[in-house]
């Protein structure tokens, strides 16, 4: 059986858990722990992945993959990347180096991005507006990549829904 | 309708073929309308370096009211660049068009019907995503981007798979060039289809595989209740 399946990807707090959540129709299988990391203000991180289900019209199912955020599992994404359909990039603007964390996603996951599609999301544009969404979008291009950048919050499942619509035209559209 | 027209001397066939088609897409969006002509007096000419020692006659009897020299490096004053930009063709062509009216040597030159070359379909490339600014100018705005970040398109191309209609994209076109943001190429023939094995069976089964692939799409959308497929993708 073909396996079905996006990704969601991202650095600590960029909120893969919440924008899975936000669609999918299963309880979420989390892998959340205390976090340790004195850096980054929350009390839970995910250290393994995150996983949700939709289920099509014609039975088969569909999965959600939540990437950890750690950067120290990089050797996992390579394995998850096998037979996805997509890739969402969600940065959090509030963190300290976002351009940094574009880049390091956007190379990470590279095979991918240039074999399926990938759209990147960016949250706390609204408390953080450096850098703008046209400096992730240099940064992205000076690394050779094109993908769509747009504003989110990953709590809206609308915004959700909007990633995911702009990732389906995209491959809609490829050679 | 009054309209200016412009030549090309000494340009590259590529760049002569990419001129002309650039300004006849900038057509209604560049503050005169240009024709092309070949007979030799025009409003202006675009002087390349393609063969600096022709000196046939075609050549030498062109007559232009303003010339614009082709340059590799940095342009100065009556230069563009190459290679060629859509917005620097749309800059050029409106200076020139004010210089011929403050001057007032508007005056029509002869014209001819454009040739089979200038038929030929430009296809624009994203060279980066555009800044959210601009993606809010029109709603369809994000969709022509998502769809012109996938591939190439032509204005027509771009239209059909976009669903949104010919004046949208060429607005959308527009703001991109003004912004520097797309590439324009000299389309190339679509290559044949690669043969999938000689087989029937196997030409099905990857029949098949493709129709499964936008069937996943559209059974995604409708599960999630999210817009609406492309036009290719509704067909399939």
């Amino acid at each position: 059986m073909i396996e079905r399946k996006l990704l969601f990807t991202g650095a600590t707090g960029a909120g893969k858990t919440t924008a899975i959540a936000a669609i999918s129709e299963t309880k979420m299988v989390r892998t959340d722990v205390p976090n340790s990391d004195p850096t980054v203000s929350k009390a839970l991180t995910t250290v393994g992945l995150d996983y949700g289900e939709i289920t099509l019209d014609n039975g088969e199912k569909f999965r959600l993959f939540g990437t950890p955020g750690q950067q120290r599992f990089a050797f996992t994404w390579p394995i998850l990347s096998r037979g996805a359909i997509g890739l969402i990039i969600l940065i959090d603007n509030s963190a300290a180096d976002p351009l940094a964390d574009i880049v390091t996603y956007a190379r990470g996951f590279q095979p991918l991005i240039e074999s399926a599609a990938c759209v990147v999301g960016v949250g706390r544009l609204e408390t953080h507006v450096r850098p703008s969404l046209d400096d992730h979008s240099r940064t992205l291009a000076s690394v050779g990549l094109l993908c769509p950048i747009i504003p989110v919050d990953v709590r809206q499942k609308a915004d959700v829904l909007l990633l995911i619509d702009i990732l389906l035209t995209q491959l809609e559209n490829k050679r | 309708m009054e309209f200016l027209t412009f030549i090309t001397c000494n340009v590259s066939p590529r760049d002569d073929l990419l001129l002309r088609s650039m300004i006849r897409l900038l057509n209604g969006q560049s503050k005169r309308h240009w024709r092309p002509t070949d007979h030799g007096h025009a409003d202006l000419c675009f002087q390349g370096a393609a063969n600096p020692n022709d000196t046939s006659e075609s050549a030498l009897a062109v007559v232009a009211k303003h010339r614009v020299s082709l340059v590799s490096g940095t342009p100065g004053a009556n230069e563009i660049a190459l290679p060629l930009h859509v917005g620097n063709v749309l800059t050029t062509l409106n200076r020139v068009a004010d210089a011929l009216a403050a001057s007032a040597l508007n005056a029509d030159a002869p014209q001819r019907a454009p040739t089979p070359a200038a038929r030929a379909q430009v296809e624009f490339a994203l060279v980066r995503w555009p800044d959210w600014s601009l993606l809010q100018q029109d709603s369809q705005f994000l969709r022509l981007a998502t769809v012109l970040a996938s591939r190439s398109a032509d204005k027509q191309g771009l239209a059909d798979r976009s669903g949104v209609s010919l004046e949208c994209c060429q607005r959308f076109l527009t703001a991109l060039a003004k912004e520097g943001l797309v590439r324009a190429a000299l389309s190339e023939a679509e290559p044949p289809a690669p043969e999938v094995g000689g087989s029937p069976i196997v030409k099905l089964v990857a029949e098949n595989a493709e129709s499964a692939q936008a069937s996943l799409w559209s059974r995604l959308r409708r599960r999630l209740g999210i817009g609406q497929p492309t036009p290719e993708a509704r067909a399939a």
